[in-house]
């Protein structure tokens, strides 16, 4: 796998990883509708 | 203003219901495919940009149009438009009932292959044209893909049945941690196997350059339109049992994220077990080429034959695929549901009445392949003007004023800029290219009998029963707009209700 790829795969895993991770942060732990 | 007695009992189950509502076969069988056979690296950067333009701005305007009217899809564009567009809502309910007439018998196919894997059926080192017979004998016994779809829709009669907070919210908080466990499972397996690497340099091609190729913009905004479940009316109609405050903008994204993280997931997973269990690079890509349930119910289920516990990979994985149509079919079924109860009938007997039409109106796909394929095309297509007419209501009202006093309530998580607004103006623009887009491909693939309206894929059978729905939709306006319980339709029709 080159280093390319393995960027690519850190990025884009860790931007949805990331983005969910913290919407759902911020849905329960700032209230509860 | 939810004018029903039933609601979600909390915020998790809410998302829970709608993150399975957009986790679909979709994006375990449909994703890995098209990514990899559209450059991968560039199209999941696409297909970004199509959460955004796309899958978030139409979520978020359906969960403000069945938020504050209250109505499933039909009373909705009766009130949130005005009661000559009544027929807009009954597109989009009928187009997602003829999807879920044929979804049910697709949940039976991964129903059957899960009994398959858990009875030892697929023998070591199985070849392909083992795995093939398998596929061709069952899907052209009618009286197995029948059984299956009966099951299916029998599972889902006995959670729509149940309520909202009883049988959806209640199925979904098990079905998706479970969903999210065994596809978690899966992946570290498929990425474990040696040669994986391959599969992933493959999904990652950081090659993006090839971003100037219109053809990966146009697979990417397709894939995230059928995928989100936006425009098909599941968010208007899960929306009409949430709270007052609930929020619009963090609930939707996390339904756009939830969604694609599965995609993601399941793309990891299949991308990986492809190319570490496949003899060759040349056998790889036959598989990639090989269509959804060919991928999934042929290739995959003879690669997994090649492993060490291959039985248990295989039956982790059909579960899987069942659990996730099963979630994607709830909603499915809570959209015909929800208008017949708006319409006077109980919750049971509209259960009844959609559950039992929709087995026997998912009969002809259970028995003949070309036929359901021939309803995927057609109705996949119809989902994209279902999305236009949703964008259609937020421009008549003005998506400007509805982001600003509705999506950015007081009680939002997170205030949404202007982008939404932006998307919104533009869903009309990305309609007409990707509708003509589809339409010129298929007169491409049969040049001879593509206006013929027998042709499986072709234009001729679009035109044909899109008339045809639409002539229902039309014919039936003034009738459908007052058989919705109307009780506030002078509120609503001007426009008042909608900022209240």
């Amino acid at each position: 796998m080159s280093m390319q790829s393995m960027v690519m795969m850190t990025a884009v895993i860790g931007f949805y990883l990331s983005g969910f991770v913290y919407l759902v942060n911020l849905a329960f732990n700032k209230k509860e509708a | 203003m939810s004018k029903g007695q039933e609601q979600w009992s909390s915020r998790w189950g809410f998302i829970a219901a709608s993150i399975g509502m957009a986790i679909g076969t979709g994006n375990i069988w449909r994703f890995p495919r098209v990514a990899a056979a559209n450059g991968g690296g560039p199209f999941i950067i696409a297909w970004t940009v199509a959460l955004f333009m796309w899958g978030l701005p139409l979520l978020m305007a359906e969960m403000v149009i069945g938020k504050k009217t209250g109505y499933g899809a039909i009373g909705a564009f009766r009130d949130f438009l005005g009661k000559k567009f009544t027929w807009m809502g009954t597109w989009i309910v009928g187009v997602c009932l003829l999807i879920m007439f044929y979804y049910s018998v697709v949940m039976g196919w991964c129903m059957k292959y899960f009994t398959l894997a858990l009875t030892g059926t697929f023998a070591q080192n199985s070849t392909t044209e083992m795995t093939t017979a398998i596929w061709q004998t069952f899907t052209t016994t009618p009286s197995e893909t029948i059984l299956f779809h009966f099951l299916s829709m029998a599972v889902a009669t006995i959670i729509i049945y149940k309520g909202v907070s009883g049988g959806i919210e209640k199925a979904s908080k098990i079905m998706i941690p479970a969903l999210f466990l065994l596809l978690v499972g899966a992946f570290v397996r498929a990425v474990t196997l040696p040669g994986a690497l391959q599969g992933l340099q493959y999904l990652f091609n950081p090659d993006i350059s090839m971003l100037s190729n219109p053809k990966i913009w146009l697979e990417a905004f397709t894939q995230c339109a059928w995928s989100t479940g936006a425009g098909w009316g599941f968010i208007i109609t899960y929306a009409v049992y949430t709270h007052e405050k609930e929020d619009i903008p963090c609930n939707c994204a996390i339904m756009g994220f939830g969604n694609n993280v599965g995609a993601l997931l399941a793309g990891v997973t299949v991308m990986s077990a492809i190319f570490a269990l496949s003899p060759s690079p040349e056998f790889a890509s036959e598989v990639l080429s090989a269509g959804n349930s060919g991928l999934t119910f042929i290739y995959l289920a003879q690669l997994f034959t090649t492993m060490p516990f291959g039985q248990v990979v295989a039956a982790v994985f059909f579960l899987a695929m069942t659990i996730a149509a099963l979630s994607s079919l709830l909603p499915m079924i809570e959209v015909g549901v929800r208008t017949f109860m708006d319409a006077g009938l109980s919750r049971q007997k509209a259960t009844l009445f959609v559950t039992g039409g929709g087995f026997l109106l998912g009969i002809p796909s259970a028995y003949s392949l070309n036929f359901l394929d021939n309803q995927d095309w057609v109705w996949g297509v119809g989902l994209l003007v279902s999305g236009l007419f949703v964008a259609i209501a937020m421009i008549n009202y003005g998506p400007e004023k509805i982001r600003t006093e509705v999506i950015n309530a007081p009680w939002s998580d997170f205030k949404v800029p202007k982008w939404w607004t932006y998307s919104i103006y533009m869903i009309p623009v990305i309609f007409v290219i990707l509708t003509g887009w589809w339409m010129w491909q298929a007169s491409t693939w049969s040049p001879d009998t593509w206006l013929d309206p027998k042709e499986v894929f072709g234009v001729g059978t679009i035109l044909l029963q899109w008339v045809l729905l639409l002539a229902f939709a039309l014919g039936t306006n003034k009738l459908l707009a007052n058989k919705m319980n109307s009780s506030n339709v002078s509120e609503v029709e001007n426009m008042e209700g909608v900022t209240e």
